[in-house]
């Protein structure tokens, strides 16, 4: 991204802009050169800080001509935790239903769930349940963020490439 | 001008090439379409019909005795509303009796054809691929011929101009059976009687000829500039039977108007539950596969592919999408989002919404939303008007702004280049609303609404709009896109197949005429497990110059006996046998795929950075091959692209280390091997990039070793071309949908948050929806299907993005970080539904 001063505007890649009642089109930037640019009075944006995850934190970001910084503040922790919470079971749930048809079928004709399936859903539970307990004891947001990095296990059929 | 049959001829509707201002034919554009007998190119197609499967509209017409009982054509366009995994959509259905009917239909999102004689089936086909894109059009063919001595001659189905060959079910009729279809017996548009399966959607341009089998050349043509398949008109005879409609005449819902027969026949087919009322049921549209005409504002007026509901942008409580995806239900158990199919990141755009109740948060999306982790209301991505109080929700964040509204038309303004949108409740100003002040800024924005127990209907120009948009503002359609830099992807990155020789062998990119010299080629073997094979211009041919995605190692090294790239050619590049065979590159009988992007052909010195730098680089493709020779300690390296590369992976030539990836999702002092799965990690010393050089800010090895070699292919995003992005894994067969802005023709994925293989996917490949044929830039493996696999790992590439249809964490691991480089067939502007 560049920043022209004199209109006070943020040029973004391929986007047509406009400076000094001239048009310029999308893929302006890309070819011209670096004193075409300057003649423009174009500046190159250089960023400040770390943008957060916007999932987790309202992040602003803070223009200052040509350089860009960010405030990052975390969203609110309960709210992240429900929804996280969901997300999680939901992901679960995802994952565990596409064998369910086994489960039924054990049940219908009275034989069992193949071994090395139950024992990956078994996993896929214990996973979430280790996220959930992880979520719920989450003190603050960066420790929610630990917390949702889940590592669900492969299912019997995964070849790895 | 008019011919005989009153269809409209123009050369208003064809987009201008790069070479030839707009609206001005070149002479050499002139020259190709007569030399190919399509002068004018444009085509116009000034109207389609909906039909709404909520209110079972249908048109039918008695036939009589055809011209002939063993030979027809049926050819439409046709755009995609309500998809229905299992249910069954009829297009054109003939019935007479529960023994005795047929249909062309959608059935479970795949094309089925289905013939039935009172003796049982005469002929049953079922496409493999799926048909899942309702953001664009498509163009269908099905010509029926049972005297042709081959069964699978009798009954021929072809999509955007390409014959379908893969059927799950075929079963062909007996040579010289008659066909219940086109038989004296009640027929119908969009409805099939015998499953009570009404059609959903667009309609337009519909040919039947009756006493002919003919193929799509009749009806369209390959356009020479984008290779997308575009209309003509047919001018061929009708047979007793024939007819054809185009609903251009919406001056009432009769037969002798909106189901005209302009086939000059006088078969006008009668209209059912089709409205020509202006309102949310008005059913004649400017949505077509031709575009043309300018935007005054009335809507109702611009010829073009038009947004509406995205239905397969995955949300975590999904609405209800019917009506042709202009109408949504929520249901009352929780908040439902929903996207619209056209994205924007300039201009200025109009359209209405009217809802059903206040609980209703009209608005607009970024691509930052992450629509499917939560009520759609609260997310970081959104810029939202309340009905229930008539606040704003920016980013989640609730605050004063309007009055409230319930069923009133709402209509949205947002002006991209002004950095502003304003919400009109009944055509009043309820103020602006700063983009700047939200995560949208910069960023490509979407229509978007979030919604609890109701229902709503939206207008995106399709139809005449309530109330006139403000000065300036245009309807969310092909037409009014800006004109893309790059109009057909193959002019800058191919992927061709072969067959080895076990010699030397010279490959040809040709598509649609097409091609191009490349300056960087990849190949892999499909059939053997061979390793990777990569060389580029700069480096230069031979055995000598060879490196591999899946190795470590330097080149020269032991792999570089097993053949190599003898030349970069004009429309391809040659292969030869090397000192132990050629099984990398073209081993006999060995299947292949060569990937080739064009840079800027002859390196030339770089002197952007602190390290002079030999690049190839073309600033139109936002592609440059870099090679430098490593300083030992901070330094910055010029690129050539004129813009910040998104993607950066580099080599060292002459050491044996891992790749670096350098992709703008995992960002600066992280990094990705693209030689292993290995997850992200971060290096402080790695790169930082500007519109002239990268930094490579320490000594490591793998980027920056004092003396050593490097090569370095960056990559920048180009609208409608490239795109380098990520998405949020859900661990779900119904995956995230990615918005690229174009059709994409190869992708290339990496999961940065877990031990997983980088993927590639491409259309050569797998040339129909699922796309699921995988190789592994990491692996020398063999190609793998997805459907082989558990969980499997599919996608449907689609007009103007890609949704993502396996659970496997490779590629949807919930909650992960994927990470993608996706590379273009043709902007969405022209693109044809796939």
């Amino acid at each position: 991204m560049f920043y022209c001063a004199k209109e006070n505007k943020y040029i973004v890649e391929q986007t047509p802009f406009t400076i000094d009642g001239t048009g310029y089109p999308a893929d302006w930037l890309n070819h011209a050169s670096v004193q075409d640019k300057e003649t423009l009075g174009l500046v190159e944006v250089t960023y400040e800080g770390t943008r957060e995850d916007d999932r987790f934190y309202w992040v602003t970001e803070n223009r200052n001509g040509a350089v860009i910084s960010y405030t990052n503040s975390p969203k609110d922790l309960d709210a992240l935790k429900k929804q996280w919470l969901a997300s999680t079971n939901q992901a679960a749930y995802s994952l565990l239903v596409q064998s369910d048809w086994m489960v039924v079928k054990a049940m219908e004709t009275s034989t069992t769930v193949p071994a090395d399936w139950s024992t990956y859903r078994a996993a896929v539970r214990s996973a979430a349940q280790t996220a959930v307990t992880a979520i719920n004891a989450a003190a603050d947001v960066p420790a929610l963020q630990a917390a949702i990095q889940v590592t669900w296990p492969n299912d019997p059929n995964y070849v790895a490439q | 001008m008019s011919d005989y049959l009153g269809r409209i001829i123009t050369k208003t509707p064809t987009p201008p090439s790069p070479t030839s201002a707009s609206g001005v034919w070149s002479l050499d554009e002139a020259l190709q379409y007569q030399k190919a007998g399509k002068w004018p190119p444009g085509y116009a197609i000034s109207r389609s019909v909906r039909l709404r499967s909520s209110a079972s509209a249908y048109f039918n017409r008695t036939l009589t005795t055809p011209t002939s009982s063993q030979k027809y054509t049926w050819s439409g366009w046709i755009k995609r509303g309500k998809l229905d995994s299992s249910g069954l959509q009829g297009i054109f259905c003939p019935y007479s009796s529960g023994t005795v009917y047929g249909y062309l239909a959608w059935y479970q999102d795949g094309i089925r054809i289905f013939d039935r004689l009172s003796g049982g089936t005469n002929f049953l086909l079922q496409t493999t691929a799926v048909y899942r894109d309702a953001s664009a059009w498509y163009h269908i063919v099905y010509a029926v011929d049972t005297t042709q001595a081959t069964a699978a001659n009798r009954v021929r189905l072809y999509v955007n101009g390409v014959e379908v060959t893969a059927f799950s079910t075929s079963t062909y009729p007996t040579q010289n059976n008659s066909t219940t279809t086109n038989s004296a017996i009640a027929h119908y548009i969009g409805y099939d009687i015998s499953n009570t399966g009404y059609f959903d959607g667009y309609q337009t341009e519909i040919n039947f000829i009756d006493g002919q089998a003919l193929t799509p050349d009749y009806f369209g043509y390959a356009d020479t500039a984008t290779g997308v398949w575009q209309p003509i008109p047919y001018t061929g005879t009708y047979g007793t039977n024939g007819f054809y409609l185009n609903f251009s005449d919406n001056s009432a819902a009769t037969a002798a108007a909106i189901g005209k027969d302009y086939s000059g026949n006088g078969n006008n087919w009668t209209p059912t539950n089709i409205s020509v009322t202006a309102g949310a049921t008005y059913d004649s549209m400017v949505d077509s596969p031709s575009m043309y005409g300018a935007d005054t504002g009335v809507g109702g007026e611009v010829r073009g592919n038009y947004a509406t509901w995205n239905a397969v942008a995955k949300a975590s409580s999904q609405p209800t999408f019917s009506n042709g995806n202009l109408d949504l239900a929520a249901a009352a158990a929780a908040w439902s989002g929903a996207v619209g199919t056209i994205g924007v990141t300039s201009g200025k755009w109009y359209w209405e919404v009217v809802n059903g109740n206040a609980d209703t948060f009209v608005g607009i999306c970024g691509d930052n939303l992450v629509l499917a982790t939560a009520d759609p209301q609260t997310l970081t991505g959104t810029i939202l008007y309340y009905g229930a109080d008539g606040r704003k929700r920016v980013d989640g964040t609730l605050s004063a702004y309007g009055a409230s509204y319930t069923t009133e038309t709402i209509g949205v303004a947002l002006d991209i280049d002004g950095g502003t949108v304003t919400f009109y409740k009944s055509n009043s100003s309820q103020g602006s609303i700063s983009l700047s002040s939200s995560t949208l800024n910069g960023r490509t924005i979407f229509p978007f609404i979030a919604k609890y127990a109701s229902t709503a209907n939206i207008n995106f120009g399709q139809r005449p709009f309530s109330y006139t948009a403000p000065s300036g503002y245009k309807a969310l359609n092909t037409q009014n896109l800006p004109v893309p830099t790059i109009n057909n992807g193959a002019n800058y990155m191919a992927a061709t197949l072969y067959t080895g020789n076990g010699a030397t062998q010279s490959l040809v990119n040709t598509v649609n005429n097409i091609s191009f010299q490349p300056d960087f080629v990849w190949i892999k073997d499909r059939s053997a497990g061979y390793q990777h094979s990569l060389q580029d211009v700069v480096r230069g041919t031979g055995a000598s110059k060879k490196l591999y995605s899946s190795l470590s190692e330097a080149e020269n090294g032991a792999n570089s006996v097993y053949g190599y790239l003898s030349s970069f050619d004009t429309s391809g590049f040659s292969v030869s046998i090397g000192a132990s065979g050629a099984q990398q590159v073209n081993a006999s009988g060995t299947t292949y795929v060569g990937w080739q992007w064009k840079g800027g052909g002859t390196a030339v010195s770089n002197t952007s950075g602190t390290i002079t730098s030999s690049v190839s680089a073309s600033t139109t493709a936002g592609f440059s091959v870099v090679t430098y020779t490593g300083s030992g300690s901070s330094a910055t390296v010029g690129h050539g692209l004129g813009v910040a590369p998104s993607m950066i992976i580099i080599k060292n030539r002459g050491s044996a280390q891992d790749w670096r990836v350098y992709h703008t999702s995992v960002g600066v002092n992280a990094y990705l091997a693209l030689n292993t799965p290995a997850a992200s990690a971060s290096d402080s010393g790695w790169t930082a990039t500007s519109s002239t050089t990268f930094t490579v800010g320490g000594s490591g090895a793998q980027y920056n070793a004092s003396t050593n070699t490097y090569v370095a292919y960056c990559f920048a995003p180009i609208a409608g071309y490239s795109a380098f992005g990520t998405y949020t894994g859900n661990g779900s067969t119904d995956g995230p949908f990615v918005y690229l802005g174009f059709r994409p023709r190869f992708v290339m994925w990496k999961n940065a948050s877990a031990v997983e293989a980088w993927l590639i996917e491409d259309t050569a490949r797998s040339t129909y929806n699922e796309v699921a044929l995988e190789l592994y830039p990491s692996s020398s493996s063999a190609e793998a299907a997805g459907s082989s696999r558990s969980p499997t790992q599919q996608f449907d590439y689609l007009s103007n993005g890609f949704k993502v249809r396996g659970a496997q964490t490779q590629t949807n691991g919930s909650g992960n970080t994927i990470i993608y480089a996706a590379f273009a067939e043709n902007p969405f502007k022209y693109a044809r539904a796939r």
